[in-house]
């Protein structure tokens, strides 16, 4: 019965444009109060267990690092050092946004945060350049999803909250996945400019190279000190966040000079604002995933897969399908809490490590924020070019047949993400 | 108010997890508080942040149905989840009571803090979730009858 009102309530909320997290809640009430098993005391008990974490303390640590760099002035310098990099290619701006996006996901946990920095700029450029609005849109919302692959990746901090898995690890096991995406981004992005007769936007030259690295080197130093503090095991993801926030400070008001004290207000404010979103849509998560947990029903769903096929590559052939589906329809990190019991409970039948499987999860899910309707890439990009998300949406399609495929060489070539995480101690 | 303090629990958050790195790797010991202490600024930041959101309408839904829907029918859906977060929103405040009352006794292993405290923002943030969606509810209701 539980079961029931859980899903039923569940989608019948989805379906009115009840927010995720009130939603999620919602339903996990109704099916305390109805059913009558539980006191009501477990509502707040579990909200409070399900924010109450060293780890996740990381997710705003990431944001307010995000916001500071970039109110720091720190996106234009990595664009402008992207741009000596990649800049010659044909559909040069194109490459460049990819490799800006790549470059302020390892400053960066969230996706949206990436394709916001780097499109605000960016897309009005190619714009002016000549590129197609629509297509420029494109670019931006692909490039942006590489944000949660490319650790730091708040994802990757709620897959590891909730199984356990190392979150340092699984930030080693994206980096390989990450840079794989960024360069087959860029190949298609490179064949549809040829095609489009885009051009190049600056001549390769060495000097010009090296004074964009030398201007941007302090701005690339944070995903060193953030990369490097957790491969060495000297800080735990949360700590390497909080040193990173320091960092963006002492870069942004000294050496930049770009943030003024008057400025921190906003800043730390719009990052505890967006974080609250997503903490919020997990202490209404964990209701239900405890709820979920008590009806077994993670295990029943994944019996139900498992009676499909016992076929290991048809297995993971299926949770990427089931995952890429609830990565269109449903925000990142309520997927996450949602489905991710689910497929560690079938774990021994895929025979891989938990941490690839975190980074299958976490690259299904930022496929799916490049999709309609819930491909929040997608709307970022859109509101800022101003185009419909229909046109959009058909000029990501062949960067989603890439993803695809990295997707498929991920999930079937383990060393991809296992070589660097097995670098890192657990 | 709010914003004010979701500026300082934030700030403070990132200093005090930046000083324990401090403490253990240059000081080499390390504070045996400061880890308690961030896990429930982040309890405190997270509620406030989320009641902040849903002041602004940050909080994302899944508009495909609805963004089908006729106005007057869109009309409707918007007024029943204003409702719904109205009765989630008094659920908090009930729950949360109720537990921050059944442990009215007891303190923090580390800082010896009374936990109702800690955990009597549950209640307030579902205060504040009733009292805007009651507003917004109102709002809207107005809006048709205009």
């Amino acid at each position: 019965m539980t079961t029931q009102i859980l899903l039923i309530s569940l989608l019948v909320l989805f379906a009115i444009n009840t927010p995720i997290a009130i939603a999620i809640g919602t339903s996990a009430v109704l099916a305390i109060v109805l059913q009558g098993d539980f006191p009501l005391m477990m509502i707040a008990q579990r909200m409070f267990s399900g924010t109450d974490s060293f780890h996740l303390m990381a997710v705003p640590l990431f944001m307010f690092a995000g916001v500071l760099m970039e109110a720091g002035g720190i996106s234009k310098r990595i664009i402008d050092f992207a741009n000596a990099l990649v800049g010659w290619l044909p559909g040069g701006l194109a490459a460049v946004t990819i490799v800006s996006a790549m470059f302020f996901a390892g400053i960066s946990g969230s996706a949206a945060a990436d394709a916001a920095a780097v499109g605000a700029i960016l897309i009005p450029a190619m714009k002016k350049s000549g590129y197609d609005s629509d297509f420029a849109a494109a670019v931006q919302a692909s490039g942006g999803s590489i944000g949660v692959i490319i650790p730091p990746s708040i994802p990757m901090i709620i897959f590891g909250f909730l199984t356990g898995a190392s979150i340092g690890q699984l930030f080693a096991a994206g980096i390989l996945p990450g840079l794989l995406i960024g360069f087959s981004l860029i190949l298609v992005s490179t064949i549809i400019s040829l095609r489009n007769g885009y051009s190049s936007s600056a001549a390769f030259s060495i000097s010009e190279t090296w004074r964009t690295f030398k201007r941007g080197i302090l701005a690339m130093g944070a995903p060193i000190i953030i990369l490097g503090g957790i491969l060495t095991g000297i800080f735990t993801a949360t700590e390497s966040a909080a040193i990173a926030v320091i960092y963006a400070l002492v870069v942004g008001m000294f050496i930049y000079k770009k943030i003024k004290v008057r400025d921190l207000f906003a800043l730390f404010r719009d990052g505890a604002v967006i974080s609250g979103i997503v903490m919020f849509i997990i202490a209404m998560a964990s209701i239900f995933s405890w709820l979920a947990a008590m009806e077994d029903i993670p295990a029943r769903l994944a019996g139900g897969l498992l009676s499909i096929t016992d076929n290991r590559i048809m297995l993971l052939l299926l949770i990427n399908i089931v995952l890429l589906i609830a990565g269109t329809f449903i925000e990142t990190t309520a997927a996450l809490i949602l489905l991710v019991p689910m497929i560690t409970a079938m774990l021994p039948a895929l025979g891989i490590d938990l941490i690839q499987l975190g980074v299958i999860v976490v690259t299904n899910l930022a496929i799916g924020m490049l999709t309609p309707p819930m491909g929040i890439c997608l709307i970022v990009s859109c509101s800022i070019s101003g185009d419909k998300i229909g046109a959009v949406s058909r000029r990501v399609l062949p960067f989603l047949a890439i993803l695809i495929v990295d997707l498929l060489i991920i999930t079937f070539y383990p060393p991809i993400t296992m070589w660097m995480a097995k670098l890192v101690a657990g | 108010m709010a914003e004010y303090s979701l500026f300082g629990i934030g700030f403070s958050m990132a200093i005090l997890v930046a000083v324990q790195v401090f403490c253990r790797y240059i000081l080499n010991s390390s504070l045996f508080w400061s880890e308690e202490l961030a896990r429930y600024m982040l309890v405190w930041l997270s509620f406030i942040g989320a009641t902040v959101a849903y002041y602004r309408h940050l909080h994302p839904g899944v508009d495909t149905v609805t963004s089908r829907l006729s106005a007057a029918n869109r009309h409707i859906t918007t007024l029943l989840v204003y409702l719904i977060t109205l009765g989630l929103g008094v659920v908090m405040v009930i729950s949360g009571t109720q537990f921050a009352w059944f442990v009215r006794m007891q303190v923090t292993p580390a800082l010896s803090l009374p936990k109702w405290i800690v955990l009597a923002i549950i209640p307030v943030a579902g205060m504040f979730f009733t009292l805007y969606a009651l507003l917004f509810f109102l709002k809207t209701l107005n809006k048709e009858s205009s």
